[in-house]
């Protein structure tokens, strides 16, 4: 018995190690131990979170009213990778990339862009895999955004209201104001890591500010569409 | 499950719900002004699990556009969305008729994107982003439905710039607008290129525009028969 005992102290400290790698928000306690509402915050804030680190912006696929053109996009070689379209035959091509934003309803395809070149940029393909590919900077269809102006054009934004609550102003010490899950927030213009937003509609507009990055990391989770 | 009913969708903005032990929801548009009250059936409409009854892909004065959502469980963000994207609640489905009828006879044909999801989510499938509203977490499920814009022929177009096209038609893109309203879709958007007055400017929507349908603004009564006139050739079926 005392054998099976030892055992299970054994497996419990060793599980105990295991679950403390890797997992940086939850460094001291075993996942059991976890409340499992606060793991519910801690796993949306990851969801909002990006890594902009090496990103230069944001490429934006601009067709206007030519919803059939041809996008191209190339291998370092220079040679065509895949050629995509909103409508027509190669709009199954859609398929095979999965950028930061694709909607092919409302042509939208927006590419986190992390090089440029005398003649390319490099973007991500596949988020998944971090896989990067080109397309030509000459090439009009595509044109590169900052974060900003990409942020701008969306819908809206949301946050978590716990860790990142909106603020009077675009200061830690501002007064909070109230979130409301059931508003949709959008973003005005920028002071630094500081988004102003506004919600309601055009005849009652209320305005706060939130934190649209930290350290490089955007913390908002950003809604192309309505 | 929410009671079965039938809509008759009147020209004058009103409509009335008759509670019916039908297993459908049955919708009705009256056809012609005046004091006799003929109405056309225009769907009958199977009610689901969540209260939600599917949008006809197509019918007199308006289609769908767009690839149909397979659902699934998306993970970041959290959420598992429902088969499909043309899910309404049934009183929206209604206004939506009505506005369908209103801008027909002024010779308007409109293309219908997302709505929501079967089991109310916003509609989305692996690869695609999220809409904030369209049923995002709970938040206005079955309530709102995407349109593109449409041109001086009448018809919805296709582009991903058609605020500031020259084919936009601002008199009937204001006519699809102003009937929404008062139909109950008073939370609408378009474009920040738009010229609409009286549609709050948003990002996201100089390709289409979006009807939010707020279900205290819509003119509805409960009634407990049919107002169609006796004997006036009612529910002459349109499909």
């Amino acid at each position: 018995m005392r054998i099976y005992r030892s055992f299970y102290l054994l497996l419990f400290f060793f599980l105990l190690g295991c679950e403390n790698t890797g997992h940086t928000s939850n460094k001291t306690m075993p996942k059991a131990f976890i409340d499992h509402k606060k793991e519910a915050e801690f796993r949306d804030e990851k969801a909002a979170d990006y890594d902009m680190t090496y990103s230069k912006g944001i490429v934006v696929a601009t067709v206007g009213d030519k919803v059939s053109e041809h996008l191209l996009i190339y291998n370092k070689t220079g040679d065509v990778w895949r050629a995509l379209a909103f409508e027509g035959d190669l709009n199954k091509n859609l398929l095979e990339v999965q950028p930061l934003a694709k909607d092919p309803d409302t042509y939208l395809l927006a590419f986190n862009c992390i090089g440029i070149t005398d003649k390319y940029y490099k973007i991500i393909v596949n988020e998944n895999s971090k896989e990067a590919k080109y397309v030509k900077i000459e090439d009009t269809v595509f044109q590169l955004q900052t974060w900003q102006e990409y942020i701008l054009s969306c819908f809206s934004l949301d946050f978590n209201p716990v860790s990142n609550p909106i603020r009077t102003s675009f200061s830690e010490n501002a007064k909070i104001l109230l979130y409301d899950k059931d508003e949709f927030y959008h973003a005005v213009k920028f002071h630094g890591d500081w988004v102003q937003i506004k919600w309601g509609d055009e005849t009652n507009w209320h305005y706060g500010w939130v934190k649209w990055r930290r350290n490089k990391i955007l913390i908002i989770t950003l809604f192309n569409n309505g | 499950m929410a009671p079965l009913d039938d809509y008759y969708i009147n020209l004058d903005h009103t409509i009335q719900k008759v509670v019916t032990n039908d297993k459908s929801d049955n919708f009705y548009v009256q056809s012609l002004p005046g004091p006799i009250k003929v109405y056309n059936k225009v769907a009958t409409l199977e009610k689901n699990d969540a209260g939600l009854v599917q949008f006809p892909a197509s019918g007199k004065g308006f289609n769908r556009y767009g690839v149909v959502d397979a659902g699934g469980t998306s993970i970041s963000p959290a959420e598992v969305a429902g088969a499909g994207d043309h899910f309404l609640r049934p009183a929206a489905a209604a206004g939506l008729f009505g506005v369908i009828n209103e801008i027909s006879s002024k010779g308007i044909s409109i293309s219908f994107g997302d709505i929501s999801s079967s089991n109310g989510s916003d509609p989305w499938q692996a690869g695609g982003g999220h809409h904030a509203g369209h049923g995002h977490n709970g938040t206005r499920s079955g309530l709102d439905a995407d349109f593109r814009y449409i041109n001086d022929d009448g018809n919805s177009f296709q582009s991903q710039t058609a605020t500031s096209d020259s084919q936009f038609s601002g008199d009937n893109n204001t006519a699809v607008y102003s009937a929404a309203k008062l139909f109950g879709f008073t939370k609408n958007y378009q474009g920040t290129n738009g010229t609409i007055s009286g549609v709050t400017k948003v990002g996201g929507h100089n390709d289409h525009g979006h009807l939010g349908f707020i279900p205290g603004n819509q003119k509805l009564s409960t009634i407990s028969v049919s107002p169609a006139t006796p004997n006036s050739n009612p529910f002459n079926p349109l499909f």
